[in-house]
């Protein structure tokens, strides 16, 4: 065989575009650089035994790199047919080489080395060749390290080490046969690299489902039937890139509303945190405020009562008119003290910083009963002592709220206050036997703070201070908070 | 009959206006003044008083606070509370805390006179007085034009 057996070779797309060969697969495959496909072991093992066989029947030199099972698989097949391989090997005819083994050799950073290759395996064939007996000596060679190369997931060096081959031929005559487990092509970014492989190699052989067909008839029938495969595959295809397109779109909703859901986690969060600070500004501008009053305008006027009242009784002031002028200054003076009072108790309870709940709760209810026409009952345990401000205060402002939802809305003409201190909490009840807070004002005060600003305020105050709040609809209202107050304060 | 007079107020307005509504008893002694419910236990306990005019709501105890330690020093002072404050339920607190007598800010000129009376006399002083005038319920009724109702509605709310 000269060197241009193969080095005429055909590019892959002319192979296609040929006829199917009426020949039998396995005649014309001596020649050239033929690449074998298979699914079974045992196809490509018989296709070798044929092509290395055949060879050294003839005299011819036979070069096998191969992996060692189909190695020792061919050399059983040999011996069987006859051949005496012990011997052809003596003789440099039959040379075995372990694919794994030499690819190691000239391999260079994952890429074949084209000068190492030629020196090792041009060595290799130029050996073989000279070992060969008969008037046209000839080698046959059969390599699977591209294929090794192609299950290791490198493709380009599949094809490089193929190229490679094409241009050892150039120099040293040799027939080669490629062959590659046709399940390694299983993925579609195969194709590519697949028609590369192809392109480099005289001879496409199909797998045994192809080659083993005897009758034309038979592989035109075989080619429908893969046409209608492929088709179906394209469509599957298809369907399976819009699956994953609509899975894509479908993930990255997913993680929007996630990124979403985060977001106004975090916005409620710093809303409750800027609720929490804005009741508690509140407080203490109510409570500046009321004390303000209280304590600074407050006394004043207490005082300029007591002048006027002195110079009232002084006798000092002579006259009707002056005396009435004087009379209509006491007369504002009271009464500017007593709305201030009212003004500064509503601001801030009256004695809640000096006598804590256990008087506070009762001077308001005096006053609330009286302005409500509401018969409260208090029921504050003994026990009770002074706590924490902030838990005073807040269990004051509940107090304060639910009353005015019991006089506004309730209906009911009592309200049971109970207050008592268990196991290290306050627990503060606020009953009324009114009718109740209808459901849809409940849900939408839950849901809207329509006319909950009072309920909600209740509500986060307490949850501020890390207690409970329950609201409770049944046969009247019961408002009901629960505050921890373990770090009492110095105050007793 | 004279007397020693100890007068505690935060407010030192208050404290002349109390020192000028007492000028009527010129045999009444100012012993001294204090502006807090500790410098008036101090007071009660160098000064030894025979009456301490004593306020509530200043800085530090209270005045009710105050009024307890002072009954607890022994020295038989007599203690009349002057508060601006107002309740049924304060001459029950006053009471409790062992002072004898209560009077309101905005009545000095009516009762101071009569109430540190009754206490020299060994006596208490607690003047009925209505506390919660029915503008006070308008108020809270939020009548429109009141004056309180935005107050009221503030603090409702």
């Amino acid at each position: 065989m000269s060197t241009s057996d193969i080095s005429n070779l055909t590019r892959l797309p002319a192979a296609i575009a040929q006829p199917a060969p009426v020949a039998h697969w396995h005649d014309d495959e001596s020649n050239g650089h033929v690449v074998q496909f298979y699914s079974d072991d045992s196809f490509l093992l018989d296709a070798l035994t044929k092509f290395v066989g055949t060879a050294l029947g003839a005299g011819d030199s036979a070069i096998v790199i191969a992996t060692p099972g189909h190695v020792k698989g061919l050399a059983q097949r040999l011996r069987a047919r006859g051949l005496d391989i012990a011997k052809s090997a003596r003789c440099g005819r039959y040379v075995v080489l372990d694919a794994a083994d030499t690819l190691s050799k000239f391999m260079r950073n994952g890429q074949p080395d084209p000068e190492l290759f030629l020196n090792i395996v041009g060595h290799v064939v130029a050996r073989a060749s000279a070992a060969a007996e008969g008037k046209n000596p000839r080698v046959a060679a059969f390599g699977e390290m591209v294929a090794l190369l192609w299950a290791e997931g490198n493709p380009d060096a599949a094809v490089k080490l193929e190229q490679l081959w094409n241009d050892l031929a150039r120099t040293h005559s040799f027939s080669l046969r490629c062959a590659y487990p046709i399940t390694g092509f299983c993925d579609e970014t195969h194709a590519e690299p697949f028609l590369k492989i192809c392109s480099e190699h005289s001879t496409v052989i199909p797998g045994e489902n192809y080659t083993t067909l005897r009758t034309e008839q038979d592989r035109l029938r075989n080619i429908a039937q893969l046409q209608q495969k492929a088709e179906a595959l394209e469509t599957e295809k298809a369907l399976r890139q819009a699956l994953r397109q609509t899975k894509e779109e479908l993930e990255k909703e997913v993680a929007e509303r996630r990124e979403a859901q985060r977001r106004l986690c975090d916005s409620e969060l710093s809303l409750r945190k800027l609720s929490g600070h804005l009741l508690r500004t509140q407080d203490e501008e109510r409570r500046r405020l009321g004390r303000e009053l209280h304590d600074s305008l407050g006394q004043y006027l207490a005082v300029l009562k007591m002048g006027l009242d002195a110079l009232n009784s002084s006798g000092a002031v002579q006259g009707d008119a002056a005396s009435k002028r004087l009379a209509d200054c006491l007369h504002l003076a009271e009464q500017s003290i007593k709305e201030l009072r009212t003004m500064s108790y509503l601001l801030y309870p009256p004695m809640l910083e000096e006598m804590g709940l256990k008087t506070a709760i009762p001077w308001y209810i005096d006053g609330f009963s009286k302005r409500s026409g509401i018969d409260v009952q208090v029921d504050i345990s003994p026990a009770l002592r002074r706590l924490p401000r902030d838990v005073e205060l807040v269990a004051f402002r509940v107090l304060q709220e639910s009353l005015t939802n019991v006089h506004r809305h309730s209906g009911s003409p009592t309200a049971h206050i109970s207050v008592c201190l268990e196991r290290g909490s306050l627990l503060l009840e606020i009953k009324d036997s009114g009718k109740g807070i209808p459901p849809n004002i409940l849900e939408a005060s839950r849901e809207l703070g329509t006319m909950g600003v009072g309920l909600r305020g209740m509500s986060e105050r307490v949850r501020q201070l890390g207690g409970t709040f329950t609201l409770l609809c049944e046969s009247g209202t019961t408002v009901s908070a629960s505050l921890p107050c373990e770090f009492e304060s110095s105050c007793s | 009959m004279s007397a020693k007079i100890l007068i505690v107020d935060d407010h030192y307005v208050v404290r002349q206006g109390v020192r000028s509504i007492l000028a009527e008893r010129p045999e009444w002694e100012i012993c001294g003044e204090a502006g807090t419910g500790e410098e008036a236990v101090d007071a009660a306990a160098t000064l030894r008083p025979d009456v301490v005019i004593l306020d509530i709501t200043m800085p530090g105890i209270s005045g009710l606070d105050a009024a307890s330690r002072i009954v607890a020093l022994g020295t038989g002072t007599r203690i009349l509370i002057f508060t601006m404050h107002e309740s049924q339920r304060m001459a029950a607190d006053v009471r409790e805390a062992g002072a004898h007598g209560l009077v309101q800010k905005s009545q000095a000129a009516r009762d101071l006179i009569v109430a540190v009376e009754r206490l020299l006399a060994g006596d208490t002083f607690f003047a009925v007085e209505p506390d919660v005038q029915p503008d006070n319920k308008k108020a809270v009724t939020a009548a429109p034009n009141s004056s309180l109702s935005s107050y009221a509605s503030l603090c409702f709310a």
